[in-house]
């Protein structure tokens, strides 16, 4: 802790002599505002936190937005380089090679973060996983916003610890096409290597968007060594190959947008022991979405939204030596519709409520390959309803909210939500009461007997505190409940099934530090989080650690800047900095549980930008990725028995970039 | 809130540290700043629009005017604006507009209190070389050269070339790149 103090320290130490804070500077920034061009207006507000426009300091949530210029000068690829800068999340592995999310030291690959890419639900269906890592390519995004904290009431039962909003670039606006292109080399092996297209054109009332993107990536180049001894290098068996398409048309008030995802991961880590060789898992999907925005007067708006997503995750349906990989082949399709109303009551009052239905259905395609009801097909409907007052007074901005969920499957939810929030001068606060409900997914229940949706409570208090026009400080703390915890593990047959089972969650801190002057910007932020007094099962903490949750480090440190070193060429310095964490692996002799130390870690990394150089719209990227070639671990967050899965080493990056926008006649 | 009862958990041993530390950040910091509303970021998006329409040479007219017409609180973000403003280094002036008082102006903010008599109001300035511009509207397709919108809460706009052309201004190709439709 002495540690992070005096990074603190030396952190205000450099923000007491930055340049924002000369005399000249301080002109600068009482105008800053004044100065802006269209371009920067148009990039103010945000829009996950509530239906109804407000400031990110007013927002009734915990919020982290990444602008396109931060997502462009970080030299970032992938989606999850740029969310490991963010506080409180972290990565993990799961099974299958599969990375996924945790939040606030909480394990929330299955259920519990909800992804959105304009509009599509992007947790896969039957186990309501998010696969990351090689997925999500940078060069499609123009803005991500994050809560971090649940969002349930608003978006239903994956939302139970925080909220993904990404919005691509071809699907808001613009006229022209991009076209970039990386390579990421490794001392062995390419770490990523991608093309992506973005065309955006107005054609009369119509907007249309479109965009490709082909990916290859490989986890790791090191050596994997499973809880039994057994190792295999990752080089040539780990490939990650993602193929993506996305059509945007907007006309007026109708958006319809259709999103096609292969996402092809080679693993050979299986689930405990290696696998002889490597084998492929699939997540394919594709996604449709329609939504038309209909004024009824000047007050109402009445926005019908019809979703559908139709899937094969987790799909291996070739053969495996000795049949160590079991075939899995399961199609799933959701279909969702949603007519939400927006009713603006008066200038200081906005209402928001709708109604969702969801239809689900699950089909094993494999002979003799049934779910537990003997069926071949599983389906479920979900209803639900939900509504949001938003109260803006001089005082306070209060923010009441509800939803009430009813599935045939499982038993109801009720989560109700408060938030207040209020801007004075330079300070905002924000206090949140939110509950938050994960819905069980197709498997979940198929392989569960009895299970019921996890319930959330989650406290927040921010206070947050505006340095200048251009930098701010916020602090919050949080506390996090989870009853009824949605808990994998394997049954008495060695298969898998889930049950609930007692109670999860942490609590934390969480410091973010923003400033942007003329010289370029930094955003600094440190994150802790303890499970002390949060949990009554076993399966998330590290015995003889107290508060210490497998996997996650209790303490994390991030920051992504930018460095203007000319008018033409910035540079990008970032890093990751975190505590020690611990995983679980079971002694194959004695059968007893042991704890294995990872040592604290500091990645640091740096592009270099070269903008408009050589011809007007060309950006020309260069850097090193983990420069120090520290080790990079997913850990298992739960006592599995899966030992921690490598990542990618130091990485010399180069990515080229390309705009030409089309002229008007 | 058992973060707050059992804060000391947390923090123990080194919440002084991080009071000292916020504290130092505070006292240093640079103390400009005021609150952006919806209403200033519309303001603003008024005042840059200027710098993208051509407007007819008129004899005589010396000043640049904006109206606003209807109760908003656009028209009190007008004012901060206007004054730290110039249009080709003249002054800006600030008009509120009602339906007993008419005044030349080179563009007019019809509010959205006032949206239903805002056709009537682009009549009025009909060919007389005045940028209307609309607000959050969804009748104004053809009286309003441009209508602001909040479309996933950030403000955008809309451009009504037609509208434009029988207001007798003309909006650059820059502009219409950054609206989010365009109507012939």
């Amino acid at each position: 802790m002495r540690i992070l103090f005096m990074l603190m320290c030396a952190c205000v130490f450099c923000a007491e002599i930055s340049p924002a804070q000369s005399a000249n500077e301080s002109a600068r920034d009482s105008s800053s505002f004044y100065d802006m061009s269209l371009e920067d207006l148009m990039k103010i507000e945000v829009t996950v936190a509530s239906s109804k426009a407000l400031s990110s300091r007013e927002s009734p949530g915990i919020l982290t937005v990444i602008t396109e210029e931060e997502i462009r000068k970080s030299g970032a690829t992938d989606l999850m380089e740029l969310l490991g800068k963010v506080p409180g999340f972290d990565f993990g592995v799961d099974v299958e090679g599969v990375v996924g999310i945790g939040v606030r030291g909480n394990w929330a690959h299955e259920g519990k973060v909800l992804m959105l890419l304009d509009g599509h639900e992007l947790n896969e269906e039957l186990f309501s996983a998010i696969a990351m890592g090689g997925h999500y390519s940078t060069s499609q995004i123009k803005q991500i916003e994050i809560i971090r904290g649940p969002g349930s009431s608003i978006y239903g039962g994956n939302a139970e610890y925080a909220v993904i909003n990404i919005i691509s670039k071809q699907s808001s606006g613009g006229n022209g096409i991009t076209i970039s292109s990386t390579y990421g080399q490794m001392s062995r092996q390419f770490a990523t290597r991608n093309v992506a297209v973005a065309v955006a054109k107005p054609i009369g009332a119509v907007h249309l968007g479109f965009s490709a993107l082909l990916s290859q990536a490989n986890r790791s180049q090191e050596d994997f060594t499973d809880n039994y001894g057994a190792t295999y290098n990752m080089a040539n068996e780990s490939a990650i190959n993602t193929t993506q398409y996305k059509m945007d048309i907007t006309w007026k008030k109708l958006k319809i947008s259709g999103f096609s995802d292969q996402y092809h991961l080679h693993q050979r880590d299986g689930y405990e022991n290696n696998f002889s060789r490597s084998y492929p898992t699939y997540f394919d999907s594709y996604h449709f979405l329609a939504e038309y925005e209909l004024p009824l007067s000047k007050k109402i708006t009445l926005t019908p939204v019809v979703k559908y997503k139709n899937q094969q995750p987790w799909k291996f349906d070739g053969e495996s030596e000795g049949d160590e990989f079991t075939p899995y082949k399961v199609s799933a399709e959701n279909i969702l519709g949603l007519l939400k109303m927006n009713y603006e009551i008066n200038e200081s009052m906005n209402l928001l409520t709708g109604i969702e239905t969801v239809g689900q259905r699950a089909t094993r395609l494999l002979d003799s390959s049934y779910f537990e009801n003997g069926n071949r097909t599983y389906s479920m409907n979900n209803q639900s309803v939900f509504s949001e007052l938003m109260v803006r007074k001089k005082i306070a901005n209060l923010t009441i909210g509800a939803r009430y969920n009813q599935n045939d499957r499982f038993a109801n939810a009720f989560v109700p939500r408060m938030g207040l929030t209020r801007v004075f001068n330079k300070w905002h606060f924000k206090l949140l009461y939110s509950s938050a409900f994960r819905s069980p997914s197709i498997e979940n229940i198929n392989l569960g007997i009895g299970i019921k949706p996890e319930r959330t409570n989650v406290m927040e208090l921010e206070l947050g505190y505006k340095l200048g026009a251009n930098s701010y400080l916020t602090a919050n703390v949080f506390d996090i409940v989870t009853k009824d915890a949605i808990i994998f593990y394997y049954d008495t047959d060695n298969e898998d099934a889930y049950k609930n089972e007692g109670m999860a969650g942490t609590r934390g801190v969480e410091f973010e530090y923003r400033v942007k002057t003329a010289v370029g910007y930094m955003n600094l932020n440190y994150s802790y989080s303890t499970s002390n007094g949060k949990q009554t099962n076993e399966r998330y903490s590290v015995p003889g650690h107290k508060g210490v949750q497998i996997g996650f480090p209790t303490n994390k440190i991030s920051m992504l800047s930018n460095i203007r070193l000319s008018n033409s060429i910035n540079a990008s310095p970032s890093l990751n900095w975190m505590d020690k964490r611990y995983d679980i692996y079971t002694d194959d002799q004695t059968g007893e549980d042991h704890v294995r130390t990872f040592k604290q870690a500091l990645y640091l990394d740096a592009m270099f930008n070269f903008e408009k150089v050589f011809i007007p719209g060309l950006v020309l990227q260069v850097g090193c990725i983990n420069i120090l070639d520290t080790k990079t671990f997913y850990i298992q967050p739960y006592n599995s028995n899966h030992a921690a899965l490598p990542g990618t080493s130091r990485e010399y990056r180069l990515k080229i970039n390309y705009t030409l926008n089309f002229h008007k006649k | 809130m058992a973060i707050l009862t059992k804060g000391k958990g947390i923090l123990q041993g080194t919440f002084r540290k991080w009071i000292v530390c916020l504290a130092i950040f505070i006292s240093g910091s640079p103390t400009v700043f005021s609150q952006i509303s919806e209403s200033d970021i519309k303001a603003m998006f008024l005042f840059n629009f200027i710098k993208y329409v051509e407007w007819p040479q008129t004899q005589g007219v010396t000043g640049f005017k904006i109206g606003v017409v209807g109760k908003s609180q656009v028209f009190e973000s007008l004012q901060k604006v206007i004054a730290q403003k110039t249009k080709d280094g003249r002054k800006i002036e600030l008009v509120s507009l009602s339906e007993k008082e008419f005044s030349s102006c080179q563009l007019v903010f019809i509010s959205r209190s006032a949206e239903s008599s805002g056709e009537e109001w682009a009549r009025t300035y009909q060919g007389s070389g005045v940028l209307v511009v609309s607000e959050e509207s969804t009748r104004s397709g053809k009286w309003a050269a441009i209508n602001l919108v909040t479309i996933e809460n950030k403000i955008r706009f809309e451009i009504n070339q037609s509208a434009a052309k029988a207001g007798g201004i003309k909006i650059s190709s820059q502009l219409s790149s950054l609206a989010v439709s365009i109507n012939p």
